[in-house]
Parts: C-alpha cells; structure tokens; sequence
C-alpha cells in the first residue's frame, strides 16, 4: 500500500488539454484527466485554503473537499459561463467561509503553534510584534472581507473576478475591501501609539 | 477627469498599486497621481498598509507551506482525493485520517442504486425457487399411475 506521501500514479499528470478537454473527460471517469487538474489547480486551492483556514490541517481538507466536488460535478462545467478557476475560488471560499463559521476549539496561549512545532516556529516567533498583531486581525476579519483580501491582495484577481467569486458587484468588493483596510489601519495606528503610551 | 475623493476611494479599498484598481480606471489615477501632491500622499499611505499586510500574509504563508510542506501537501491532496474517488483503489486509513468533510464519493449514488436494485432482484428470484422446492407437494406413485389411465368420457345423455 502507498504512504500517504507517496505519488500514487506518477505517470498520470502528462495530460495538458484545456481546463473544459480535462474535465470533459474527467466527467466520464477519467482519473489522468483529473490528476492533471490537481497538478495544475491544487497548490492554488492548497494556497487560498491557507490564507483563509485556521490552521494547514483544516486547510488540507478544505482543498481537498473541493477538489472532489469538482470530479463529482465535472459534468456541469460549462466553459462559455466560467473559467475552472473561479469555479474553484468560489468552491473554496465557501468551504473557507463554512469552516470558519463552525464552533472552534478555545484558542490556544499566544504563540503557541499546534499545528506545526517545527525549528519554523522558532523563526515564526523573532517575526515582528506588530506583523503578528496584524496576522490575527487579519484571521479575525469577518470571512468576506478576509476573502476579498484574499482575492485582490494575494491571488490578483480583478476587482469584477472576485466580484464574480463572491457573487456580488464590484462595488460591494471596493466596500468589503475599505472595510477591511480601515479595520487593519486602526489596528496599526492603535499599535503604534501603545509605545508612545507606555513611555 | 478622476476627482480626489474618488481617488481616496480607490486608494482605501485597492492600495498604493494601480495595477489591482478597475483597469478602466487606471489611466485616469495615473493622470491624478502626476498633477496632485495630495494624491501622491494618499498613495504613500496606501502604500504602507499594503507593505504591512503583504508582510502578514507573508508570514502566514511561511508558516503554512515553508521548504517542502507545500509539494508535501500537494502530494497527500492527490493520494486523498485518488483514494476518494477511485474505487478501484483501497482506501488507507492514512488518506481518511483527521477529516471531518470526508464522505464516502466513489462513483456517486447512481452506480449505487443500481447495485443494489439487481442484488435485491437476484436474491428474490433465489428465494422464490428455494420456497417453491421446499413447498411443492411430491406426488405418490398411485397419483402418477392414475395419471396414465385413460379417463372416461362423459357424454351428454338425456
């Protein structure tokens, strides 16, 4: 039996068809078809999971659940309405969206990484104090301005693609986004007059 | 031309880079960033917000998917996803491990009811032919004698 971190098939990622020829074909059960959709969309679900989970654990199932919610609806891709990728964006922000409004465990002491206590979490800890206050503002954002962020800031989307992934207009993105920059100003403002304060 | 309020606007939703606002709009930023001051300014501050959460996000990402994590995860997310959707393929406990979103895929409920409509199908023609073996009288030999006996004709009388 293969270990978890083990390529199962290898030889199975060679497929460069167009994103709507790989689903086609993964619609009638071809897995090379869909092992080239992994290899060619996973890091992005891995990575927008990352920026919006709470922990990389959460993350990977995240992108995973979407990954096989677009084998099993490959059929209904339609590439004239809409491109894999922001079918995929709008898969995962939701599930993103979903997890984070599930009860969570009580938060651990400040500091403390659970998930990764690696010789990495050392130099995570000699990160700034004021870019780690402003991380966990970012993670506290309500989830749709953490998903604009996200969008906009990290994946480049255009204002009208995240507009079309979150399912709203464009101006709705411009005001999730000033909401957000304004919430993460006031933080940065209040930390550094703290200094000031404390002298 | 673009007013400075709309501008602000911009600058306070996309940031100091030009390149993330609404690309119909982008020309006419450049022309306001060129003539005012205070637009320059605005942009400087946008600006350092941006450096701020760009170094946030930075970091995050370090922490999640440093060195090899992230072709680690890419790997585990293909071996999951081929052991969820694959049936031909077992399912270790590894792959299914520590998820709470996991539910059995395979090949979707279609295939499924099929399946099942033939096994209870199957298994009903079975049990109508053992029940009509174990039930079904065994007839005597005088019965089957008397089955080859020619049988008198009646016929009509007055």
């Amino acid at each position: 039996m293969a270990r978890e971190d083990e390529v199962v098939d290898a030889g199975s990622c060679s497929d460069d068809g167009s994103d709507a020829e790989l689903l086609a074909r993964s619609a009638r059960g071809d897995r090379r078809a869909f092992d080239a959709i992994i290899t060619r969309y996973g890091p992005m679900a891995l990575r927008v999971a990352g920026r919006m989970a709470l922990d990389r654990q959460s993350a990977e199932d995240i992108a995973q659940e979407a990954m096989v919610r677009i084998w099993q609806r490959a059929g209904e891709f339609d590439a004239r309405r809409a491109r894999l990728s922001t079918w995929l964006y709008r898969i995962v922000i939701n599930l993103c969206i979903d997890s984070r409004r599930r009860p969570q465990p009580l938060p651990l002491p400040q500091g403390f990484d659970a998930v990764d206590p690696s010789p990495n979490a050392a130099e995570a800890q000699e990160v700034d104090e004021r870019s780690a206050a402003l991380a966990r503002a970012i993670d506290e954002l309500p989830s749709r301005q953490r998903a604009a962020l996200t969008l906009i800031y990290e994946e480049e989307l255009s204002g009208a693609e995240a507009a079309q992934v979150l399912g709203v207009s464009a101006k709705a993105i411009e005001r999730l986004l000033a909401r957000a920059r304004a919430r993460l100003r006031e933080l940065l403002v209040a930390d550094a007059r703290e200094p000031e304060a404390g002298t | 031309m673009m007013r400075l309020r709309r501008f602000r606007t911009l600058a306070e939703s996309y940031g100091a880079d030009l390149k993330r606002w609404p690309e119909r709009l982008q020309r006419e930023a450049l022309v306001l960033l060129d003539s005012s001051a205070e637009a320059r300014q605005i942009i400087a501050r946008a600006g350092e917000l941006d450096e701020a959460i760009a170094a946030a996000e930075a970091a995050r990402h370090e922490r999640f998917w440093s060195g090899d994590r992230a072709d680690a995860a890419l790997v585990r997310l293909r071996n999951r996803i081929a052991a969820r959707t694959d049936p031909t393929m077992p399912v270790s406990a590894s792959a299914v491990r520590g998820t709470h979103m996991r539910r059995a895929v395979r090949s979707g409920p279609r295939r499924a009811g099929w399946i099942g409509l033939a096994t209870a199908a199957s298994v009903a023609i079975l049990a109508g032919i053992l029940l009509g073996i174990r039930y079904s009288p065994v007839p005597s030999q005088q019965d089957l004698l008397a089955l080859l006996q020619p049988s008198p004709i009646q016929l009509l009388t007055d």
